[in-house]
């Protein structure tokens, strides 16, 4: 439906969940929220819930402790959903990737949408990326 | 034809109690408790056939004297369990008080009485005196009391055994349990039908007798303690009613029949009418004397559905607004509104921070109590006709939620609303009648939304001091709502579970009789137009107020000369807003999801997260009490004295 | 006003006052963001919002809260198609508050520390308000002569001059309805979370679509009745200046203050908001106003 679509890319609720992230990439995202990049003209709204949200905000790597709690998180959001990983760690592992209690990126726990590489990423490529993950709520269900 | 009613309704249960006296077998006895019920409300409704009210009976002099002699008899039995106590027990306030009350009220009587003699016992025609007010009270008593009494065979079986299982209990007290709830049943008849105020007093005396047996039945200290607590507050009233009959045989009036009384309205009966008006308030447990209802929580269940919401406590608001034509108009009765007002309003707040179900409800009571004495004092018709179908549907609902606390208990075994956190799903029929009585003391379209707007109607625009009695009505009825939704919610809070929920095994006696008075709470509420049409109005008519000024009906619209209540519409909305949600709409299973916890859930269906060093804690909740604020060990030492200056102002006023 | 009239008046107040109260939402965030140095989103991106909510796989935390949504919605609506019908105001208003309490107990009705806490902080924002909510329907019916809102349009002239003190105190319900700072203790606006979303945690997808659908709803109702004190006469257009123009002074305040706690807001509006319309009533029944 085309209005059921355009909605969904209208109007994207984030949960921005810090994995194991040394707080670098975090930050970056919270500039992205503030009014100098204002997101909010795009729908884009930080809600802190799971079950309110569409686009998860994920940055750091997946490690032993942390992996249940993602994939909780993950489960408790409603479909469409989309996963968008910010900074080289949360894709790879980054400068972590061989450490013994880490897993490694995300992927390795919830499917990703999207990559957003960098360390720490900016805030023009995690809006660019929230506009890409956008794209796939639009064409959920066709 | 009314004689043999009369004796069925007064003298039938009493003759029954004393059987049940006598019986050991649990079966047996429990037949006798059902015959008495089947009589009583076949009774109560064929007085609603008996051509034109009202109706007037006198027995003549050999009941005078029976219950002359009597009532003696009962005040020297209070005075005997008062030494028996101070004897085992030590001096102690209650018994002190029970002795000097006791004195006070029999004594001066004592000595008026035979003092008028040869006229001894007076002569008062009509002894008894049958209208529709008193058919409203007697079909309350004998339908829901009936009811009571049939549901307390199986509790006090249950409630037995669980006492042996625990110890505390070496034989049954059975028989005595029974032997008092229906000689009470028969008392409460013959109250509500008496006209002759020494019949009355002597009929009020025995649902005191009653009520101090039936607190202290399981004997235990603090049982005891409560009884004899109950004991001297009521026997104020009493002191109340000796006061007054002699002040009206002094009076120019020179009678004791209650119906002249009204009629007459003169200034100078004021001060009894007030003493009336004050047994009224100690019996129904209004503030400063709501602590010996609160303490009587601790008797079994039935006992506080029978005795402290659905007819004791009704027998004191009935008086007040039998009373009420008497004291139209003055300044008598602008302080009863205040003073019900004020009662309603700190019930409620006290409430809310009780953690205890029964005593939510006791103050819920309480509460409602004060908003029928409130419409009293408020005094005018429409006031009035409010006032009685209040009386009905809190009988009906309080009687009904004290019954589903019982049944809870016996359930769960415990009374604090903080273990009956999520028993929806263990209970689901039971929790589901709960739900729905709450429901019905709280929100259109049942009776007591109904009577609320009604007050809120009646209050408006009669005069400058109407304002203090609205605002004490609104915030009052702002805090019921809260303490009866954090209840709901507290039933209804559970772990999501996937699956449906498994229906529990049902007892007749329990889930039977809870079901007959959900359904009565729902159809009279629907029915609320006949129900005025049929009795409320004649009994307004009856007390000279002008019924078509209160409601007039119409396609079964309450209509008031202020205001509309479309009952049946709003019904059915409201019926098709909640069931076509709940019947037609089923979460399925792998809808289900755990609750947020940060993302620290172990799994559905469990109520664990993973917490400090990666250890699986148990989420607990709770409900809000407030204690620190609202508490009553905050609240009382303001809340007594209040009373007790409401009241001397009351009688100040009086004298005046 | 002939049957038929109110009727269709009834059914075009369902279908529009939706309408309405989303696109107020909107340009309630548009302005907000104004005030806040930002461009905001379009003036329609509530209805993007709920249809996209609408559109999401639905998801329980317990059966009742399924029962309660509904509810909540279903019973705001009948209060609003009373109101149109003109009926009783108190009944109006006590089907309002069923509806709205259907909302914290299908809070209640989950096991979860942020839905507990929210609702328990919903029923004390409840208390708050629906006194003097309650109370302030009795001057309109002391002046008019009785409780039915047709009352207020046979009475021809305007309340507002008479009881311009009632409509203060309205004030302070309208901002405890709306959720607006300093009163937005139970569960608030996208950014200004305190308890995650207090009430609202533990609905989702379609359920908070309904939920956030009933809210426009009692929005519109608050300030139709704030419109009612001066709908009737040649001024009539006043009623929506007035109505519009509290909604906006809710929006300055909420800008400008912050959350309080719920221990004031309770002591605030009962001494200010009840002794407002206690006054009031007072100066009537003494035949001052």
């Amino acid at each position: 439906m085309g209005i059921l679509s355009t909605s969904r890319m209208k109007s994207p609720w984030l949960l921005h969940f810090d994995c194991g992230s040394c707080n670098g990439c975090d930050i970056e995202i919270l500039a992205a929220l503030t009014p100098l990049y204002d997101i909010e003209r795009f729908g884009i709204v930080n809600m802190g819930n799971p079950k309110h949200a569409d686009v998860l905000l994920v940055t750091g790597p997946a490690n032993h402790r942390n992996y249940r709690v993602l994939r909780n998180l993950y489960e408790q959001m409603p479909d469409p959903k989309g996963v968008i990983v910010i900074g080289t760690c949360g894709c790879t592992g980054g400068v972590f990737h061989n450490c013994p209690n880490v897993l490694g990126g995300i992927d390795k726990v919830i499917p990703v949408d999207v990559y957003v590489p960098g360390c720490a990423a900016r805030p023009e490529a995690i809006i660019d990326a929230v506009v890409l993950a956008l794209g796939k709520l639009k064409a959920y269900g066709k | 034809m009314i004689d043999s009613l009369l004796g069925l309704s007064i003298f039938f249960p009493i003759i029954a109690g004393f059987i049940c006296l006598g019986i050991k077998n649990h079966k047996a006895r429990g037949s006798i408790v059902l015959l008495t019920a089947v009589v009583l409300i076949i009774s109560s409704i064929l007085y609603l056939r008996q051509g034109s009210f009202p109706i007037e009976h006198s027995p003549g002099p050999a009941g005078d004297w029976i219950i002359l002699v009597l009532s003696y008899v009962i005040l020297a039995y209070f005075l005997f369990v008062a030494i028996k106590d101070f004897a085992q027990r030590g001096i102690s306030r209650h018994n002190v008080l029970t002795i000097a009350l006791t004195l006070a009220a029999g004594i001066p009587l004592a000595i008026f009485e035979f003092s008028q003699a040869p006229h001894t016992p007076l002569e008062v025609a009509p002894t008894l005196y049958i209208d529709h007010l008193s058919v409203i009270m007697c079909l309350i008593v004998s339908i829901i009391g009936s009811l009571i009494a049939v549901y307390a065979i199986r509790y006090m079986k249950d409630h037995e055994e669980h006492r042996v299982h625990l110890g505390e209990l070496k034989e049954t007290t059975q028989p005595r349990f029974f032997f008092f709830m229906l000689i009470f049943l028969g008392a409460m008849n013959g109250l509500v039908f008496a006209n002759n105020l020494i019949w009355l007093a002597f009929f009020w005396e025995v649902t005191t007798l009653a009520c101090y047996a039936l607190i202290r039945h399981d004997e235990t200290p603090i049982a005891i303690t409560n009884a004899f607590r109950a004991l001297w507050m009521c026997l104020i009233g009493s002191v109340g009613f000796s006061l007054a009959i002699i002040f009206l045989w002094n009076s120019p009036l020179n009678t004791i029949s209650l119906a002249a009384v009204i009629e007459s309205g003169a200034p100078v009966l004021l001060l009894p009418i007030a003493l009336l008006c004050l047994a009224g308030l100690t019996k129904a447990a209004q503030v400063p004397f709501q602590s010996w209802l609160l303490g009587a929580m601790v008797a079994p269940t039935p006992v506080s559905a029978l005795l402290h919401s659905s007819t004791m406590v009704n027998a004191g608001v009935y008086l007040v607004l039998r009373l009420a034509p008497a004291f139209q108009g003055t300044h008598l009765s602008t302080l009863i509104a205040i003073y019900g007002g004020a009662v309603f309003l700190i019930t409620a707040i006290l409430a809310i921070s009780q953690s205890e179900g029964k005593k939510v409800l006791a103050y819920s009571t309480i509460g409602n109590l004060g908003l029928i004495i409130l419409c009293a004092g408020i005094n005018t018709s429409l006031a009035i006709a409010v006032g009685i179908m209040l009386l009905i549907f809190h009988a009906i609902s309080k009687g009904l939620l004290f019954l589903c606390a019982g049944a809870i208990e016996h359930h769960i075994w415990s009374r604090d609303i903080e273990d009956m956190e999520g028993i929806a799903t263990k209970l689901p029929v039971l929790t589901g009648i709960t739900i729905a009585a709450m429901f019905s003391m709280l929100v259109a379209p049942f009776g007591i939304l109904i009577t609320k707007w009604g007050a809120m109607e009646a209050a408006t625009g009669i005069g400058v001091w109407s304002t203090l009695v609205l605002v004490l009505l609104m915030l009052g009825s702002g805090a019921t709502t809260v303490f009866w939704a954090k209840w709901i919610g507290r039933f209804l809070c559970r772990s999501p579970v996937p699956g449906r929920v498994k229906r529990e095994p049902l007892i007749p006696l329990y889930h039977g009789i809870l079901l007959i008075l959900v359904g009565c709470a729902v159809v009279f509420s629907i029915l609320i137009a006949p129900v005025y049409n049929g009795v409320i109005a004649p009994s307004l008519t009856e007390a000279g107020y002008n019924a078509a000024s209160a409601f007039t009906t119409s396609a079964w619209f309450l209509k008031s000369s202020i205001g509309i209540f479309a009952a049946w519409p709003i019904f059915i909305i409201i019926a098709l807003a909640l069931l076509i949600p709940s019947l037609a709409t089923r979460a399925k299973s792998e809808e289900s999801r755990a609750a947020y916890m940060c993302g620290e859930n172990v799994e559905i269906g469990t109520d664990e997260f993973v917490a400090v060093a990666d250890e699986r804690t148990e989420l607990k909740t709770g409900g809000f009490y407030i204690e620190n604020m609202l508490g009553e060990g905050n609240l009382n030492r303001f809340v007594v004295p209040i009373g007790i200056v409401l009241l001397v102002i009351l009688f100040v006023l009086v004298v005046i | 006003m002939s049957t038929g009239w109110l009727i269709g008046s009834a059914a075009i107040a369902v279908i529009v006052a939706p309408l309405i109260g989303g696109l107020l939402r909107g340009i309630d965030r548009k302005l907000t963001a104004h005030m806040q140095g930002r461009i905001g989103p379009p003036i329609i991106q509530p209805f993007y919002d709920v249809i996209k909510l609408l559109g999401k796989k639905p998801m329980v935390a317990g059966g009742a809260q399924l029962v309660f949504a509904y509810a909540f919605l279903a019973l705001i609506v009948t209060a609003v198609v009373f109101f149109a019908l003109r009926q009783d105001l108190l009944v109006v208003l006590f089907i309002l508050f069923f509806g709205s309490l259907c909302l914290p107990i299908g809070a209640l009705s989950v096991k979860s520390p942020y839905s507990q806490l929210g609702g328990h902080r919903e029923l004390l924002q409840f208390l708050a308000y629906e006194p003097i909510l309650l109370l302030a329907a009795i001057p309109i019916a002391l002046k008019t002569g009785g409780f039915p809102i047709a009352n207020i349009f046979e009475y021809g002239q305007p309340l507002f001059p008479n009881l311009w003190i009632t409509f203060i105190a309205l004030l302070i319900v309208l901002a405890i309805v709306m959720r607006k700072s300093p009163f937005d203790i139970s569960g608030s606006e996208h950014a200004h979370q305190e308890l995650v979303r207090g009430v609202l945690t533990e609905y989702s997808g379609p359920y908070l679509a309904l939920i956030e659908i009933g809210h426009w709803y009692e929005m519109v109702l608050l300030l139709s009745i704030l419109g009612l004190f001066w709908v009737v006469g040649s001024l009539w257009w006043l009623s929506i200046i007035i109505a519009l123009g509290s909604w906006f002074i809710m929006l300055i305040v909420d800008n400008v203050t912050t959350r309080l706690t719920w221990s004031w807001m309770l002591k605030f509006a009962w001494g200010a908001g009840i002794t407002l319309v206690a006054l009031n009533i007072l100066f009537i029944n003494l035949g001052w106003m």
